[in-house]
Order: structure tokens, then C-alpha cells, then sequence
């Protein structure tokens, strides 16, 4: 068998590669990268601004042929983001945190990420770990990487994402909140001998450091309470949904 | 010749800077089960299967790059695994699969985002230095199965519609009077 030579084209594939990524280490890329970053998060904002807007309205926006309808959409997006702000606003008012403004400008572009981008970065003060609120004291997710411009945080409901939590039960619960591939959330490592019921509200435990006491992230749905298991587990209903976020606040204090 | 080379070259620029923003736009406006449809590395093995002989290599590398800005890892840790893969895909189908069948398609996707996803989950399990996470679990299988197949499935579709046009419109298959 004849074997078609691609020897050459692959080695030379294989040394730009590396050299785009030291060339990237070094940071002689980073003019064309910001540059870049930027025009595309420029051409796809109006996507973005629209799916909220389809998000926040989709009854109305089904039928929506008329002018009236349109209108009606849109002033229920503004509505929307009228009372995330007056609720932002409430939630700075009742507590000592420094909040930053911030929104969801894109997503992680991995489908099985639960990741958004927000359009804040490093020259706004933001950190690694920090928390991300929604409304009044909602946490939907912490920073996991910081550019200059913007920031990509972790929501609750990523495989990857762990939060010491409790339960506002008698006992006072402590678990960790694990999220499942944006499929569901769970609360893990639960006492057995512990009473958890459907319906009970799940809090940060401030174990964290980066992460305050008291906010909150949804409540029991169901529990799993085997014997052969060591813990009991809870499933949890977030307190909003991830996807219908568009406007949040960091917590940089 | 030359003009001609500047114009497939701009075209080739522009679609790539098309696909990126398809790929950013496709996780904003589709559902999460349709989000799992690996729309750069379809449209990439798409090209390959269609043109192994093409010379496209370059914008190959720009979209895999670019793609990776908007990465939550490290840079360079999602582009190696699609720049590798595509590499495999297309020793492949210039050694082995030489033929273009409609299974040698499916199985070249189907080989390809598997690869891709092993790859991807090596790189990140290097790039957070063997933490305490799981490597892989039954959900994740199910979920790169899914994707597999959804991505295999619309190669295929893709290949059978823009082979039926490039064979119709052919000028040395419409010559040899296999039409009309």
C-alpha cells in the first residue's frame, strides 16, 4: 500500500502551532487577540441582547406579528431589567459588599461548560473567585479567569463548580453544592441523620473564603436518602434560571 | 493565477471569520440539547472529507486560535485537541479511509469527535495538574456520545447535499454526459 506523504505539511502545522502558543506566552499577541476578541464579541452582541430578549418574553414573542407585540416584548425586557437593578440595588443597600455591575456578554464556547462571559476584567477590579449574584443575593456562580476586558465565570450548575452550602433546616445542614453538566444541581456530603425536607432553602455556608454567608441558591427539590450510602444528597431547584441571567453583579470585596 | 489565489484566499479568510462567529452565536441561540452539536470541528471535517487536498491549513489554525479566546482554559489547551484531531482525520482519509462512502463519513466524524473529546480531556486533566476531579464519568460518556453521533450524523447529512450539487455541477462530469 501507498502511503500519500503529508509529512512535511503536517510537521510544519505542528510548528506553528507551538510557535503561536509561545509566541502567545510571551505576550507579543496580545494586541491582535484583544482586537479580535473584541470584534467578535462587537458582531455577536446583538445575537446575544436578542436571545435574552426572546428569553424574557417568549409568550408574547410567539405571537408576535404586530407592532403591539414587539412593544410589548421589549417593554417587558426593560421591566426586567428595571427590577434586576432596583433588586441589585436592594442587596447592596442591606449589606456591606462592594458590587460591580456586569453583564453576560457571550458564552464559553465548549457545550459542555456551563460558563458565561462577562464584560468586566482585571482593569475593573475583578479577581479569580469572586462571587456572581443575580437580584437580591442570588449567587449563580463564581470568576474562573480573568482578561483585561472580560471575565468568564462558572455557573452553579457546571460539572466543574463546588460551594460549601447549608441547609435552612433545624439542624443546619452542611454539604457542597456540585453542579451536573448544566443538567441539574445537587447538594452532596449531607449528614444521613440530618432532616432535610422538599421545599427547604439552600444558603452559602461562608466556609469559603471568597464566598459570604447567607446567599442564596435554590431550594429542595428532592432527596435521595440510601442506605448504603454514607450521605444523603439533595436535588436542588436554583433560584433562577442560569440561562435568563443578562444583567449581575460581582461581589470584589 | 494569482488573482485568483488572492480571491480564495480572502474567501477563505471570510469564512473562517464566519464560522467563529456561527460557533460563538450557536451556544447563544440554540437549545441545550441541539448545543451539543459540534458545529466547528462538522463544518472543518466537512472541508477536510471534501477536499483533502486543500490548501486551508492556515485558516484552519486562525479558527482554532481564535475559538480558544473565548475558552475558559488556558490558551492553546482547547486548539490542540481540534488541530490534532483534524491532523488524524485527514491522515485518515488520505491512507485509509480512501473512499468516500456515506459510512466512511460517519465513521470519519464519529472516529473524529471521539478522538477530540479524549484529547480534550486529557489536555484539561494536564492543565489542572491532575487535581481531585473526575476524568470521566457516565454522564460525560453519554454526552460525547450524543455529540458523536448529532456531529457524525449532520457530516453525513452535509456531505450527501453538497455532494449531490458539486457532482451536478461538475464540468468534467456534466462533459462526460453523465447528465442529461
Amino acid at each position: 500500500m501507498r502511503y500519500y506523504s503529508f509529512k512535511k505539511i503536517y510537521l510544519k502545522i505542528v510548528i506553528l502551532f507551538f510557535l503561536f502558543i509561545t509566541l502567545h506566552y510571551f505576550g507579543w499577541l496580545n494586541p491582535v487577540e484583544n482586537k479580535l476578541r473584541n470584534f467578535f464579541l462587537w458582531a455577536i452582541s446583538p445575537i446575544n441582547k436578542q436571545s435574552f430578549q426572546n428569553n424574557q418574553s417568549t409568550d408574547v414573542l410567539t405571537n408576535a406579528l404586530g407592532q403591539i407585540d414587539i412593544l410589548n416584548a421589549k417593554n417587558k425586557t426593560l421591566e426586567k431589567e428595571n427590577f434586576d437593578l432596583r433588586s441589585q440595588l436592594n442587596f447592596k443597600a442591606k449589606n456591606k459588599f462592594d458590587l460591580l455591575g456586569a453583564e453576560v456578554i457571550a458564552k464559553n464556547i465548549e457545550a459542555i461548560d456551563q460558563v458565561i462571559i462577562l464584560n468586566r476584567g482585571v482593569a475593573d477590579g475583578v479577581k479569580i473567585d469572586q462571587p456572581i449574584i443575580y437580584g437580591d443575593g442570588i449567587l449563580i456562580g463564581k470568576i474562573i479567569k480573568v482578561e483585561n476586558n472580560i471575565s468568564f465565570a462558572r455557573l452553579l450548575n457546571d460539572n466543574q463548580s463546588k460551594i460549601a452550602a447549608t441547609v435552612t433546616n433545624s439542624n443546619h445542614s452542611l454539604g457542597v453544592v456540585e453542579g451536573g453538566y448544566g443538567l441539574s444541581i445537587k447538594m452532596n456530603f449531607i449528614p444521613r441523620n440530618e432532616n432535610v425536607a422538599i421545599g427547604d432553602q439552600i444558603i452559602t455556608s461562608g466556609i469559603e473564603l471568597s464566598i459570604p454567608n447567607g446567599l442564596v441558591i435554590g431550594k429542595v427539590a428532592a432527596i435521595e436518602n440510601e442506605s448504603y450510602q454514607p450521605f444523603q444528597q439533595a436535588v436542588i431547584t436554583p433560584a433562577v434560571e442560569y440561562q435568563k441571567v443578562n444583567l449581575v453583579s460581582i461581589i470584589t470585596n | 493565477m494569482i488573482k485568483n489565489k488572492i480571491i480564495k484566499n480572502i474567501i477563505f479568510f471570510l469564512l473562517a471569520n464566519f464560522l467563529i462567529f456561527l460557533n460563538l452565536s450557536w451556544h447563544v441561540i440554540v437549545s441545550p440539547t441541539l448545543n451539543l452539536l459540534n458545529i466547528t470541528l462538522a463544518i472543518l471535517l466537512w472541508l477536510i472529507i471534501s477536499n483533502p487536498r486543500g490548501n486551508y491549513w492556515p485558516y484552519i489554525l486562525y479558527v482554532s486560535f481564535v475559538n480558544d479566546l473565548f475558552e475558559k482554559t488556558t490558551f492553546g489547551i482547547t486548539a490542540l485537541p481540534l488541530i490534532f484531531t483534524l491532523l488524524f482525520v485527514h491522515w485518515l482519509l488520505l491512507n485509509i479511509f480512501t473512499n468516500r462512502s456515506l459510512i466512511t463519513v460517519f465513521l470519519s466524524g464519529f472516529s473524529a469527535v471521539i478522538l477530540y473529546r479524549l484529547l480534550f480531556i486529557g489536555s484539561n486533566f494536564l492543565y489542572y495538574s491532575f487535581s481531585n476531579q473526575t476524568l470521566i464519568n457516565t454522564t460525560q460518556l453519554k454526552l460525547f456520545s450524543t455529540e458523536a453521533l448529532f456531529t457524525a450524523s449532520i457530516l453525513c447529512f452535509g456531505y450527501l447535499i453538497s455532494a449531490f450539487f458539486v457532482k451536478r455541477l461538475h464540468p468534467e462530469y456534466i462533459s462526460h454526459g453523465h447528465i442529461l
